[in-house]
């Protein structure tokens, strides 16, 4: 197995503060792997992402991307490997056109002009917004707006994509877009991600799921293992998900409900037999 | 019967008109709002939802026909002496409305409303610690600085700023926008509070089913700046199908019962929380065991 993201003992505070962000994380991630970190507002889920970008530098442990330590003179080849879309897109737009916007990245790093135009053309083209090109990004919504940041991180050909807290800001039909589209895109290029987020619904594609609570990673599984009810979720300022709530619900009502954890569809099925076999 | 508190009549309102550019926002609504009634207002992204809270608050004027709320009516010829009367009774808690906070403490932050409407610094703290309490701020954070406060914390501080000003309506833009779940359950919970408590009138615009589904005493749903439907959550949220037309997510719980109903289960009338699915499943379980 090949480890994209390692990271050993992190330890982070602010300068003047004693309150630790982050308590001696550690956890990896394998190359082509969906994890998703989930963890309420202030748990220090984003803290972690941006460590692991290089966003800002821990105060002890230490990160690994893709087999080199991250330290100040590897940091900018490191960044060149992820790319990074954040909560607020209208905070990272710089281009007068959505076009120009896509275009920034590769300009920074002096591709020529043909191969950026048929960079930035199949990047919109994968997010389905190039009929948008010469509109200004100002003008688009907050769906839109994230596809436009999603085709900027898609053109720079990245390993690892990082959303953090991509889609808090969108309706619950642009997250969803996002989501799917996310899942296109990585089986194309078989990127690594990384997702944060207080949704249990984004973490529908994870493979696997990290929960931190008060800057400690409390739990790491498969969804199976970490949206039960052994993980004090809601305790944990999150919710489980809705089947989980459903049997939870209807154990409360005496109704004898099976152990192992499922999905929506699986609830229905069980809920169904269950119905028709009483006959 | 009492008069509604808010009453919409034909209002109509055009971005831009008698230019090429011309937008009709808003096509000849009509809509009341009873005093004391919990009202949902829902629509996708560019349905109108917005528009309408921008003429509520005098910062658009229609295009034609007419608002009225309480005694005093919005026109598109209305005064701005006639704006100020009802900006005074309605309070608007805008989306991340802690963006707009500016001052170098909380309760400075809270009374700059009430004082902007003319009352003495002295009254104008005083609402602003118990608007506090009411958002369950602790006292202790009066002093600080809002910006040192958690995200969660600084929309607290911002829905008091609002609710010190006393308003009889409350207007809701999408307010639980990028909290977790247990913020987006705390602050839905403190405005059903200060609804059956104080009796205010609350207006939630959201994109959020499940909110207007278990808040809301009746739903209005906008699509394409036309009022398509206004009806109690249950009439609304039987129809998944309808729901999807109109641009609408349909909730979990919707989704849910619509599914199992395909498996053999029926249900009537239509749920709309978790609870009340779970207690239909009891039922029909149980009824075909005996």
């Amino acid at each position: 197995m090949h480890k994209m993201i390692t990271v050993q003992d992190a330890v982070y505070s602010y300068s003047d503060d004693e309150h630790l962000v982050l308590k001696n994380i550690t956890f990896d991630v394998e190359r082509g792997e969906w994890v998703s970190i989930v963890g309420h507002n202030g748990s220090g889920k984003s803290t972690m992402a941006k460590a692991i970008d290089g966003l800002l530098k821990l105060t002890s442990g230490a990160i690994e991307i893709d087999g080199t330590a991250l330290a100040e003179d590897t940091v900018w080849k490191i960044r060149e490997k992820i790319g990074f879309v954040f909560q607020n897109p209208d905070n990272q737009f710089v281009g007068a056109t959505v076009a120009d916007d896509v275009a920034f990245g590769l300009e920074n790093r002096h591709v020529s002009h043909d191969e950026m135009v048929a960079k930035v053309d199949e990047a919109l083209h994968l997010v389905h917004m190039e009929a948008f090109a010469d509109r200004e990004p100002a003008g688009l919504s907050g769906g839109q707006k994230q596809r436009v940041a999603l085709a900027g991180v898609i053109a720079m050909r990245p390993e690892i994509v990082i959303l953090d807290e991509a889609t808090s800001m969108l309706d619950p039909e642009g997250r969803q877009e996002i989501m799917q589209l996310m899942r296109e895109l990585k089986q194309t290029y078989d990127f690594t991600v990384l997702t944060i987020t207080h949704d249990i619904d984004e973490t529908a594609f994870a493979d696997r799921i990290l929960l931190i609570d008060d800057g400690e990673l409390v739990a790491a599984g498969t969804p199976e293992q970490v949206l039960t009810n052994g993980t004090d979720l809601v305790d944990r300022g999150l919710e489980l998900p809705y089947a989980e709530r459903l049997l939870n619900q209807l154990n409360l009502l005496h109704i004898d409900v099976p152990q192992q954890y499922m999905t929506n569809d699986q609830v229905v099925k069980w809920l169904c037999q269950k119905l028709n076999s009483s006959k | 019967m009492a008069l509604p508190k808010i009453e919409f009549k034909q209002v109509a309102f055009t971005y831009q008109p008698n230019t090429p550019f011309a937008v009709k926002a808003l096509d000849h609504i009509n809509l009341e709002i009873p005093e004391n009634s919990y009202t949902a207002i829902v629509g996708h992204t560019g349905s109108g939802k917005s528009t309408i809270i921008q003429l509520l608050d005098g910062l658009l004027l229609p295009t034609s026909g007419s608002i009225r709320v309480d005694e005093n009516v919005i026109s598109a010829t209305s005064s701005n002496a006639q704006l100020g009367r009802i900006r005074s009774q309605i309070g608007i808690v805008f989306q991340f409305p802690e963006a707009q906070l500016f001052e170098e403490t909380v309760l400075k932050d809270i009374a700059f409303g009430p004082q902007n409407f003319g009352k003495s610094e002295e009254e104008a703290f005083a609402l602003a610690r118990e608007a506090m309490q009411l958002v369950g701020l602790d006292a202790d954070l009066a002093e600080r600085s809002p910006f040192e406060l958690s995200g969660g914390q600084m929309r607290r501080v911002a829905i008091a700023g609002v609710l010190a000003m006393k308003p009889s309506i409350l207007i809701l833009d999408e307010p639980t926008a990028g909290l977790d779940p247990r913020g987006q359950r705390e602050t839905m919970q403190l405005f059903e509070r200060l609804h059956v408590d104080q009796h205010v009138t609350v207006i939630l615009v959201t994109h959020q089913m499940e909110d207007a589904a278990q808040y809301a005493d009746q739903i209005a749903v906008m699509n394409g700046g036309q009022l398509v439907k206004v009806a109690e959550p249950a009439q609304i949220f039987a129809n998944p199908q309808w729901l999807k037309d109109n641009h609408l997510t349909v909730p979990k719980t919707t989704q849910m019962a619509h599914e199992l109903e395909r498996g053999g289960f029926t249900f009537n009338p239509y749920p709309l929380t978790l609870e009340q699915l779970a207690v239909q499943i009891k039922r029909q379980l149980e009824s075909r065991t005996q």
